[in-house]
């Protein structure tokens, strides 16, 4: 058996998640560990029996890195757990956990084996796509929250979203497709004998038994299947306009008509065949397009970034509560990663607030007693106390969710290249009935009826509605695949459209949690990084841990710091080799304030000497410079920042036009930039990543969010490209043109088809045999040109 | 040639139960999930191996 990993260069590998392993006497039965997470969960699964879970798949595990038992505290709550239940019955429970971190077979296995780890767990079932795991439990016997925390323990972070619990299932698709399906099958079936000879005598004496057969297998169809098509139709008359199901739905209900009629007066078989086919051509095709990510969640409002519950102080005790419940004067207790849930005033403790998504601001603010701090900071650092002075809903930084933009459900008014054809294709078409009809009363005046109603039939855009369902059908899963998850189809097109493109700087631009270390003064000695490094060590302020991180790659720690303290706000100090070390602020470190210093700056003084000071500044993703450069040449670029404005200067050099950068931007300055752009006609992708960005996402025409992790939270958006694609961006852009241009090819084609229709049915020879072939002919070779073209540049271009 | 409408009828009867079958297993939810049972069914039944193991432990088990 393979005992431990051990990769060909030498380095040993977690046994656990397959990450380097710095500290090699982490070791169990000669199986080693990165980190003391994964062997606890190694030794979790080995006391239970459960070894197979590195059988299936090497090092299947994923790297847990907080422990937090408190976590799931707020599950106890009945008012928060009961609406999580799917099923609730004597004693048994079945609830649906979120489990964004399933990625493997291993995982599979592991979660649907829960019961052997605790009695109280009866089955479990994971859904391997939705990343969810259905748990019946016995809730004497194991609680919510102990479920929640035994599943987290093995690695697996349980995410209950406001939202994620009732989530949609495309059932009635299947539904649809399958029932129309068989009625085509058997339709097909009955009318075959009329392909092969239709003057034999057996067919004749059949055929009305034939046909009849027919008409009852046609019922679901159009009653049912077709449902969809001819509401729709009758909504957009009812308002005036004119969409693509119209003409589909003129030549449905003509085909339908005229087969009925004929059927039952005996004229002939009627278009049953074509007219099944045709529906179920277009489900196959709604199907097709209707691919959705389902894990992914692209319609979340910033209610589910803050936690379903927090920590109330009552008389110096700790109570968990719904954050709903939250009151004016309530003392909370905020600790380390938690979200401030409202308004409110520390009353205890240093606050070191993140507020970077909601503001944008990449600098953490540092707060003391009886400071204001706002709803959507995350705090870094010790637990504080604070007193709330608005609940959430009024809070200052969530104003933003009042906008108008937010109330309307879909705001995109921008017309789609379907709506725009179908009214010129309705006119065309009734024009050229209209003037057959007008030529044949002078031909032969009995045929006017057959020949407009053949002329409908033939025009109705079959071949047409498939071309966008596989073209942005396609497109959107070679997107996905690249890692840009969009959320329907119709985001292709207004990608391929898009004349203007506005970035976030902070976490869009940069990355969210790596920061480029300079330091500026006299160069430091070996041995002066080492004294530094040893006494960031001892600190866990958050600048200590970056600079910790920074210097550790280079230099080892010495031991012996004597004298070491720790000025909250201010710095550290210590004496190490006889070297009295101050590291902090300029205050800290040289007794005096620069005002209006804009970077972050850790100041260094050694022995009495101050050498200099670091400066930690975002670092711009990578491949930041060839995206902007690709994209100058085809598109207007902005910058919209919350951050201040000492990148200016930097990030100039890169845009074409410096003053479409922008600073200091509040989240309704961003609605309100692109709102102008919008005015002036531009189509706008916005891309950003937090809370700041959600007014401009939703304004925008496309707006895409970008996540290191695409499972975490994301302001409502039409796509979600993950990080490390970021460089990505102006080849899925070309790709949107692209597909626009196979979209119009495939029109072509299809028109081409229904030209070819319309000769037989002006001359009236459309028998039901020629409406036969030619329709499921063009739909096949429509579906096949854009599914090839597509897939064929998706592989070649990414 | 009458026995036609026999044998199509029968043969509509079988189809109609087929499609019966199809729009109960739907709305069971057997087409929810269309991954997540390939999977599953590659996993070496262990079952019988711990539940011997554990009656060992509690001294039932037969050796």
């Amino acid at each position: 058996m393979l005992l431990c990993k051990v990769k060909h260069n030498g380095i040993i590998a977690c046994y656990h998640c397959g990450d380097y392993c710095e500290n090699q006497s982490i070791k169990v039965e000669e199986k080693n560990f990165c980190c003391n997470g994964c062997k606890s969960v190694y030794e979790i699964l080995n006391s239970h029996h459960l070894n197979q879970f590195y059988k299936l798949e090497t090092t299947p595990g994923t790297k847990n890195h907080k422990q937090n038992s408190n976590q799931y505290k707020y599950l106890d709550i009945d008012e928060i757990a009961n609406p999580l239940f799917d099923f609730i019955d004597g004693n048994t429970r079945v609830v649906r956990l979120f489990l964004p971190s399933i990625h493997c077979t291993s995982c599979i296995w592991l979660l649907e084996n829960l019961n052997k780890m605790d009695k109280g767990i009866i089955s479990s079932q994971v859904n391997f796509l939705k990343k969810e795991a259905l748990i019946t439990f016995n809730v004497d016997e194991i609680s919510l929250r102990d479920l929640a925390v035994l599943v987290d323990k093995v690695g697996y972070t349980v995410k209950f979203d406001s939202e994620n619990i009732s989530r949609a299932s495309n059932k009635s698709t299947y539904l649809k497709l399958g029932l129309t399906f068989f009625c085509f099958g058997n339709i097909m079936l009955f009318s075959f004998p009329e392909y092969l000879n239709p003057d034999e005598t057996f067919l004749i004496s059949y055929r009305q038994f034939f046909t009849s057969l027919t008409f009852v297998f046609s019922l679901p169809v159009i009653l049912y299947s077709a449902n969809d098509y001819l509401f729709s139709a009758l909504k957009a008359i009812k308002h005036k306009v004119v969409n693509l199901d119209v003409p589909i739905s003129l030549g449905i209900v003509t085909l339908y008509l005229k087969s009925v009629y004929d059927i039952f007066s005996g004229n002939g078989p009627g278009y049953m065949d074509s007219f099944a086919g045709f529906i179920l051509f277009l489900l196959i095709g709604k199907w097709f397009q209707d691919k959705t990510y389902q894990a992914l969640s692209f319609d979340r409002d910033y209610k589910s970034y803050f936690p379903l519950a927090i920590t109330l102080l009552i008389r110096g005790k700790e109570v968990i509560k719904p954050v709903k419940d939250v009151l004016v004067g309530d003392k909370l207790l905020i600790k380390n990663d938690e979200v401030i849930p409202a308004d409110a005033i520390i009353i205890k403790g240093e606050a070191n607030i993140d507020y970077s998504f909601v503001t944008g601001e990449s600098k953490h603010i540092s707060k003391k007693n009886g400071d204001q701090v706002y709803a959507g900071g995350k705090q870094i650092g010790n637990s504080i106390e604070v007193e709330v002075t608005n609940t959430l809903n009024q809070s200052y930084l969530t104003q933003l969710w009042n906008q108008s933009v937010f109330k309307k459900e879909d705001n995109n008014n921008l017309e789609n290249i379907n709506t725009k054809l179908s009214h010129y294709f309705i006119l065309v078409v009734l024009g050229i009935s209209l003037i057959a009809g007008v030529a044949w009363s002078f031909i032969a005046p009995e045929h006017i009826f057959n020949v407009i109603v053949s002329v409908l039939i033939v025009a109705c855009p079959c071949a047409l509605a498939l071309s966008i369902p596989f073209t942005f059908g396609n497109a959107l899963r070679v997107m996905g695949k690249n890692k840009l998850y969009l959320k329907n189809a119709d985001v292709v097109e207004k990608l391929g459209k898009v004349t203007d493109i506005v970035f976030d700087k902070t976490g869009t631009l940069t990355f969210q949690n790596q920061a480029s270390i300079k330091f500026i003064g006299e160069t430091l000695q070996e041995n002066e990084e080492e004294l530094i490094m040893s006494l960031v060590r001892n600190s866990a302020h958050p600048l200590s841990r970056i600079l910790y991180d920074y210097l550790k790659e280079n230099v080892a720690f010495l031991d012996g710091i004597t004298n070491f303290k720790e000025v909250s706000g201010k710095g550290i100090c210590g004496e190490l080799d006889e070297k009295e070390i101050y590291i902090g602020s300029q205050e800290w470190v040289k007794n005096t304030v620069e005002p209006n210093q804009s970077s972050t700056r850790i100041y260094i003084k050694i022995a009495g000497d101050v050498k200099g000071y670091y400066q930690i500044e975002n670092k711009y993703r990578t491949g930041f410079e060839r995206t902007i450069q690709c994209l100058n040449h085809n598109y207007n670029l902005h910058v919209l920042s919350g951050d201040n404005n000492n990148e200016k200067k930097n990030l100039s050099t890169y845009f074409q036009n410096a003053s479409n950068i922008h600073f200091n931007q509040q989240p309704i300055d961003k609605l309100n930039y692109i709102k102008n752009l919008k005015n002036e006609h531009n189509i706008i992708m916005m891309v950003g990543d937090g809370l700041n960005d959600a007014g401009a996402l939703k304004q925008s025409d496309v707006g895409i969010v970008i996540s290191e992790d695409v499972y975490n939270f994301t302001p409502a958006c039409d796509g979600i490209l993950d990080a490390g694609m970021f460089a990505k961006i102006p080849e899925f852009l070309q790709f949107g043109k692209y597909s626009l241009s196979v979209l119009k090819v495939s029109y072509v084609i299809s028109l081409l088809y229904n030209i070819i229709g319309l000769s037989f049915a002006i001359t009236n020879q459309l028998s039901p045999l020629v409406a036969a072939i030619l329709m499921p002919l063009s739909s096949v070779s429509v579906v096949l040109i854009a599914t090839v073209l597509i897939r064929f540049y998706g592989n070649k271009n990414f | 040639m009458g026995v036609i409408y026999l044998l199509i009828g029968v043969s509509v009867v079988i189809a109609i139960v087929f499609l019966s079958f199809f729009l109960w297993a739907s709305k069971n939810g057997q087409f929810d999930d269309d991954y997540t049972p390939s999977v599953r069914i590659l996993f070496d039944d262990e079952q019988l191996k711990d539940n011997q193991l554990k009656d060992n432990l509690n001294g039932t088990g037969k050796v």
